[in-house]
Formats: C-alpha cells, structure tokens, sequence
C-alpha cells in the first residue's frame, strides 16, 4: 500500500474513534483533545485538581529576587496556571514553559533596568541624543510615556512599544542588537511581554546608536531555535521557513496561511519548522502544519511548537518516524520505522476526563491501513499524568512517557 | 603550473618554508615576504563573514586560478542569483565564479562568494543539476556555517581541540546535510527540479567509483557524508518537495551543453606537461627532468617530485620578478636564515649559459636534520627558485645538480608534442552505441568515463541527435581554459 493510503487509514481510525462526542469549548487553547471536558465522578472522570507551587516547583523557580509564584496552582485537566508577583507587574503563566519563560521575561527585565541605571549607560543615553538617527526613529515609534527622567527628545526616540522589524531597523542595527540582548538574556524577542518589548527596545537602541557596548550574558539553556531566530531577521526567517516547508512538500496556500498566522511569534514559527525539518523525510509533515494552523491563542501555537520538539526529540534519540499522522481534536502521532505509534502530548498535568477517554480509546484502536500491526503504542507527555490517568492508558497497553522532552532534549551547549 | 600565478607567494614554498623552516625555531609571526601574517577574523557578525569571504576571494584566482569566459561566466552567475535571490540572509550579496580545476568540486566562502569548477560543470548535465549545486553552496553562506564551526572550536578548551576533531567533523557532516536539503529547496522554491541534487551526485558517486575504484564511505574524519547516503536522501526528498517549473536559463539541454562545450578536460597544459619525467612548460618555453623514478607533482602553483622513500623532494617555483639571481638568493635567505637555515656553501655557478646562484645548507625538521640545496635562476624577468632537501645525513646534492642542469628552452620538437584535451559536444547517430560513437569521434575518454560523464548507461543504445559529451585530444595551443 502506498505511504499515503497508510497514513490516510491512521487518520481515519482515529478520526472514527473520537467522534462520538463534540467536545466544550476550551478557554485558552483550541485543541479538544486536550479540553478537561466531562469532568463526572460517577462516570469514573476526575476533577482538575488545585495544585501547591511548593510541591510543585525547584525553590528557584516558585521564588527568585524578583518573583513570586502563588501557592494556589490552578489546573485545567492537562495544563497549570500560575500566577506570578514581581516589581514589574502581576502576571499568569499558562503551563510549566510558559512559567519558565516569564520568570526569565522577569530576570531579563532586573538585568536590563540595572545596567541602564549606571552612569556609562546615562552616558550612552546622552550620545543617542546626537544621533542623526534620533528623527527618523521618531517616524517609526508609536509615542508612549517618556522613560527614567530621560530628556524629551531622547525619550520620543526611546518610546518603547515594538516596532516589528522594518528594513530601517535593521540597517541600524538596532534590530539585530535586540535579537541579540534577547538571546543573551534568556528571553524571546518577539515576546508578547509589553513591558520586556520596552525595555529591549530601549536597551538596544541606545546600544545601537548611543554606543552602549556592554554585553549582558545569562548562562541558560541555548538551542538552535533561540540561535537561528538572534542570527535571522523575520524576513529571513520567512524566507528560511518557505523552503524548509517546500521541501517538506506543503503547499503554497498552507505556508503563506503558517506564515501570516496571527498566533503564531517567528520564534515559535521557527520552533515549529526547525523541528519538523529535522524529520529529513518523515512522510506526511504536513499533518502537523494543518492542524497547526488551527491555533487560536498564543498558548495554542507554543503547544503545536511543543509537540513539533517532541516528535524532533523521540525521532533522534529513540527511534526513527516513518510518517506522521494527525487525529481528530488537532493532536499528531507518529509511526516509527520499528513499527510503534507514538502520540505527544504537550501537557503538564493530565486527569482522567471523557475527551482523554475518547483520545485513549483512539491510540489502542488506531491501525495501518497496509496490514502491517502496530507492535508498541506509546503516549509522550511533556508533563506528568494523575495515577488514575496513567493506570487507564497502561491498561489499554499503552506505554507512558512522562517528562519526555526533559528526558530527551539534548543537553544544552555551553556558551562563551 | 602557469606563469603568472608563480609571481605570487606560492604554496608550495609556503609548505616547503614550514616543513623547513618553521620548526627551527619558534613561530613567526611574519611572513616570508616579511610582511606581518594576518591574523584570522572572528566570524562573529555578517560583516565578519563578509570581509573575510572578500579576503579570501581575493586569493583564488591565484591559489586555483579561475576560467577566463566571460559568457561560461555570466550563465554561471544567473543561474546562481535565481536561487540566491530565494535564499534567507538578504544582506549578503553572492557572487558565482567558474575555477580552473579539474576536479568536480564547488564551495562558498563567508560572505556570498561562490565557485564552482569546470570539473563539475563538466560532469553536470543539467541546469536543475548546477542550481542545486549552487543551492548547496549558498546554503553554507546564508546559514553561516564557516561561523558556526569557528564558534564551536572556539567553546572548547584548547587542550580538547585535538581530541575533538570527531566531533567538529560530525558537525561538518550535519551541516553538509542541511545544505543538500535546504540547497534542493531553495533551487526548488526557484524553480528547479529538485531531483538535480540526486542526478549530480549520482555522477559524483560514479565519477569517485571509476576514480578510486570504489564509492567514497563515510569515515570518522569525514566532513561529508557518504555520497551514497547522500544520494539516497537527495533521491527520496526530492519526490516529496514542493516546487513549480520555471523556464531555465539556458532553453533546452543542447543550449546548457554548449555552455560547457571546449572546457579544458583534466590539467591543462598551460599549467605545464610532464612527458616521463620531464616537465615541459609551453607558455614559459622551459623544459626541465626531475630524477627517474620518483612521483612528480604538478600545481599550479609550483612543481616538483618526490623520491620513492619519501625522503627527498625536488620543487621548482617562481620567487617573482628579477634578473639576479645571487640578490634574490639573498632575499630568500635573509628571512630563511633567521628561521634556522644554517648555509654551508654559496656560489655563482652557470647552467648551460644562464647564470645562476647555488646554495647548499641545512636545517632541522620535525624528522630530523635536513640537508637543504637551492639553486636561484632568470628567465624573462621571472626569478626561478629551486629547491631540493633530504630528511637524514645522507646529501642527495648530485642528484639535485643534474635536476638544475636538466634546465633548458623547451625544443620545437618538444612544443609540438604537447597536446591538451577539451571538452567537445557531439551528436549521435541512431543506434549508435558509445563505442562507435567514440571511435567516430575520437574520443580521448573511456567507454566508463564517457558513461558516467553523460550520466547514461555505457552499454546504452543512443538516439539520433542525442547530444553527447566527449573529450578530444589537440595539440596545446595558448588560448584560455574554454
């Protein structure tokens, strides 16, 4: 049978298996699969439960200098939110990536309030102000507050607020400066943090033009990804993401629709790529970009992302994919060469609801459309499940992997 | 070897200098035109990439030589801007150059600049098949891969560097992958068929089996993966992407081959010829024989042989312009001296009725004391330095003398005898097979080598018309490599 046919046959199983009931409406993400759905005792469902940030988190993490995690941690049926107090504003962290990112967003934010608080960078500040670049930034700024007692001029060129990359900031430089301090610090520069945005503008500006050439270093986990999105412009990371889409044989339409997604940051788009790239000739990728494309929130597009790493991660460190196949509710599987199916999930907390029930359901029945068995059928978690969950998935033997990412993301590589 | 290249620095004498010289003494940070080295450049922004890539540009029409044809040229250069203009990385400007060098072979330096060589293009049979070429090399550019090799380098402790070489070369072999896919997608994505990739690396893998006698495997030190495996890839991917037609450049497959068409085949004879062991040099009208026996070693930058227990070497090279040869002598030993030559004997000498200045020395190497023998001449304003060096006790001056005096004006008979191989496009006859078709022809290559050169199979029945590359054999005329 052709390869096709065979994924084709996948979907379809999948697809029959959980389309007896239409899901509720998530709040924060799109994808049914993982809404808590019918939470009903006596059905044998559990209830999302109310988590302890203590239990939950490394001391480090639940607080730092300038942070604070809330005790009380919510949770939805597959994902955490916690809600985070720092000097720069009250924020909510939906999920354990998302609480890492902020926290870093809150680390990156002290840094760069300190440094611009010393005399060398007040003196940066002062020679920005004879930049004959000052003008033309003020064309290509939205006005917001003036900054730090800064004089008025230099605060018309520092207004903070994002400007996206125009070819004008990067033949200043000053985009490039921003892709890199992000990089340095940890932090995404394409963040939707408005008052991360601000400050990086800020700080890269007046690196840019005042001179400021202090480099500010946070060891820190340093991927491609974070590498590619410093060393690439968004145009170029567009014009990178259209080959690596053609060459996995996605159509026009679907690439330009990824591209112009609203949900979707270029570092999250190059997140999704760059992993899916790396499965040289895994069949049938574009089951990931089409259901990717049905992001409706920022959380939704770093799940797709999140899933696109732990395929990446199981395909290089376990075993090879052959193809990869999407199921009904917008998750994907993969079928390796050795002949398993291998679900991800990218989750924090799973219970037992009637939608994990149906997705369940799906992975034990699902078969390829060739004939040939499914000899192992396995579920990767980027998280951890509630015993009950894990139990129920285990009867239906299928194999558990919890915390997967954390146990197959490579180590990170050392900086200088 | 040329003439021209040879009043530059060559690098033969810069190896010969650092086999000699170099581990006399302590290292210098000078030149042997006395001129402080350069240092090398931290590939740490674009604009890094893009004055070391200019640097080291600059170099290669004297380290390699480039193909002076201005239309084999500007067709190279379109077909390289229709994929570069797909490419990410915008603030590079790419540039596409033909080389001079007979082996298939292409590669990038930072910056954009790009050379492929008339060896590839020889073997190349398609415009799909060079896009994807130059798609692979601009990839290694835009992706910035010299850059991220030296950042690696860089991030381990200098006591591990030796110990990782695996490891960078690992490295090497993930980016050589991710240019072969990427480099299919860009020629994709501007409208070349990405089966090219698989074609030409298909004749590649061909061209190493007739070569070697076997494919190239993968081993621990490679920086490229296997060609087999990289056929295979290019092969299988190339049925999944994504890509829609756009008319080439060169309109059919007659009009890419007459781009190619006259393309000197192997060494030229501008760089020099050896009939047995004698060297001629038609341009420079010398001729000169290296001792019986021992492997010779053409360049274009210098040329020499080397005996058969690998203890004695023989080059002969150009120390640019002059007339006198005790001054040049000098020159050379005013530096070499200070790198711990120490000279045993100098004097005039003649060779034939050309003056000339011998000098015999010795120095110390890595292997041990070597006996060091140079003898300095003119011809046409061009200071001729040879050099001879023993590793051991033992002098082979004699034998370097007899090479000196073997030195003379190449003879007519000579000139004429000296014959070079072009590239030539011949139709067929229908039905015709290749071996009647070659020996119509006269083609100079073999049944195998005309096989995989067309990529086609040798026992193939050809079609009327069908367009095909053979190599003939002419008496060496002094006109440029196309």
């Amino acid at each position: 049978m052709l390869r096709h046919e065979l994924f084709a046959a996948v979907a379809f199983a999948a697809a029959t298996a959980c389309s007896t009931t239409a899901p509720p409406a998530p709040e924060r993400t799109s994808l049914p699969v993982l809404a808590a759905g019918d939470t009903d005792a006596s059905l044998g469902y559990e209830t999302p439960p109310v988590q302890n940030a203590a239990a939950l988190l490394p001391s480090e993490l639940r607080e730092g200098p300038h942070h604070y995690v809330a005790d009380e941690v919510q949770t939805d049926g597959f994902m955490r939110v916690y809600e985070i107090s720092s000097p720069f504003g009250e924020y909510t962290a939906y999920g354990d990536d998302s609480l890492r990112e902020r926290v870093a967003e809150i680390e990156a934010l002290a840094q760069l309030r300190e440094r611009s608080a010393g005399a060398e960078f007040g003196k940066a500040v002062q020679r920005s102000l004879g930049s004959p670049f000052v003008a033309t930034w003020n064309l290509v700024t939205r006005p917001s507050d003036s900054e730090h007692g800064v004089p008025e001029e230099a605060a018309d060129a520092l207004r903070g607020a994002p400007t996206g990359s125009t070819h004008r900031d990067e033949f200043f430089g000053f985009a490039q400066r921003k892709r890199e301090l992000a990089f340095e610090l940890g932090v995404d520069p394409y963040s939707s943090n408005a008052e991360l945005q601000k400050e990086l503008n800020r700080f890269a500006w007046v690196s840019t033009v005042g001179g400021f050439g202090e480099r500010i270093f946070t060891p820190g986990h340093r991927d491609r990804s974070a590498e590619i999105v410093r060393d690439f412009s968004p145009t170029d990371l567009q014009r990178l993401a259209r080959v690596e889409l053609a060459v996995m044989g996605i159509s026009e339409d679907s690439t330009e629709a990824f591209i112009a997604h609203p949900w979707y940051s270029p570092r999250q788009q190059a997140e999704l790529v760059g992993h899916l790239a790396a499965l040289d000739l895994v069949a049938n990728r574009r089951a990931l970009i089409d259901v990717a494309l049905g992001a409706t929130s920022e959380e939704d597009a770093n799940l797709y992302a999140r899933s696109a790493e732990l395929l990446h991660a199981y395909h290089d460190n376990v075993t090879p994919f052959e193809l990869l196949t999407a199921f009904r509710g917008g998750t994907v599987a993969g079928f390796t060469r050795d002949g398993r199916l291998v679900a991800v999930l990218p989750l924090d907390y799973a219970i037992w609801t009637k939608p994990a029930h149906a997705y369940a359901n799906t992975l034990k029945r699902s078969t390829l459309g060739d004939g040939r068995a499914i000899d192992a059928r396995e579920v990767l978690v980027t998280g951890s499940f509630s015993p009950k969950a894990r139990s129920k998935y285990q009867r239906r033997g299928i194999t558990v992997r919890e915390n997967a990412l954390e146990a197959l993301r490579p180590e990170p590589v050392p900086e200088n | 070897m040329r003439p021209h290249p040879w009043l530059r620095t060559s690098v033969w004498s810069l190896l010969l200098s650092s086999l000699l010289l170099g581990a006399c003494s302590s290292p210098s940070p000078r030149s042997k035109g006395g001129k402080e080295s350069k240092p090398d450049i931290i590939l740490y922004s674009e604009a890094d990439d893009q004055r070391a890539g200019e640097e080291a540009a600059k170099e290669i029409p004297m380290a390699i030589g480039v193909v002076n044809d201005p239309a084999l040229k500007r067709y190279v250069e379109r077909v390289g801007q229709r994929v570069a203009h797909q490419a990410p990385r915008t603030s590079f400007t790419y540039s596409f150059q033909v080389v001079d060098q007979d082996a298939p072979n292409a590669f990038a330096l930072p910056g954009g600049f790009i050379f492929v060589s008339r060896g590839l293009l020889i073997l190349s049979n398609s415009e799909d098949e060079l896009a994807n070429v130059l798609g692979h090399e601009i990839v290694h550019v835009a992706r910035r891969h010299a850059s991220a090799r030296q950042s690696m380098m860089n991030s381990l402790p200098k006591y591990l560097r030796w110990a990782a070489v695996g490891q960078v070369t690992a490295y090497g072999r993930d980016q050589e992958r991710e240019s072969d896919r990427l480099g299919q997608g860009l020629a994709a994505v501007a409208g070349y068929d990405p089966v090219g990739m698989a074609n030409f690396l298909r004749e590649l893998e061909f061209s190493e089996r007739l070569q070697l006698g076997f494919s190239r495997h993968q081993g621990y030190m490679d920086t490229h993966p296997a060609t087999s495996e990289r056929v295979a890839r290019a092969g299988a991917r190339a049925r999944t992407i994504r890509w829609t037609p756009r008319a080439p450049i060169a309109a059919s497959h007659a009009a890419y081959l007459s781009q190619l068409d006259g393309l000197v085949v192997g060494i030229g004879a501008a760089e020099g010829v050896f009939q047995r062991d004698r060297f001629l040099q038609a341009d420079m009208g010398f001729s000169v024989r290296f001792p019986d026996g021992w492997d010779v070693i053409n360049t274009r930058a210098a040329v020499g042989a080397v005996s058969p227990d690998r203890k004695s070497q023989v080059v002969l090279e150009t120390q640019g312009q002059g007339t006198d040869p005790r001054k040049s002598a000098q020159e050379y030993l005013d530096e070499a001296q200070t790198q711990g030559l120490r000279v045993e004997s100098a004097q005039d000498i003649v060779l034939g009725d050309v003056p000339a200045y011998r000098v015999e020395g010795r120095a110390r190497s890595p292997a041990g004391p070597v006996g060091v023998h140079f003898t300095w001449f003119a011809r046409d304003g061009v200071m001729l330095r040879l050099t001879g060096f023993s590793v051991g006790l033992g002098s082979r001056g004699a034998i370097f003398v007899n090479v000196a005096r073997s030195f003379r004006t190449i003879t007519p008979r000579e000139r004429a005898s000296i014959r070079e191989t072009r590239l030539r496009i011949v139709p067929a006859r229908g039905g015709e097979s290749l071996t009647q078709l070659s020996k119509r022809t006269g083609n100079a290559w073999d049944i195998q080598q005309t096989a995989v050169t067309n990529g086609i199979f040798a026992d193939a029945t050809l079609d009327e018309g069908q367009l095909i590359k053979i190599a003939v054999s002419r008496p060496y005329r002094n006109t440029p490599a196309r």
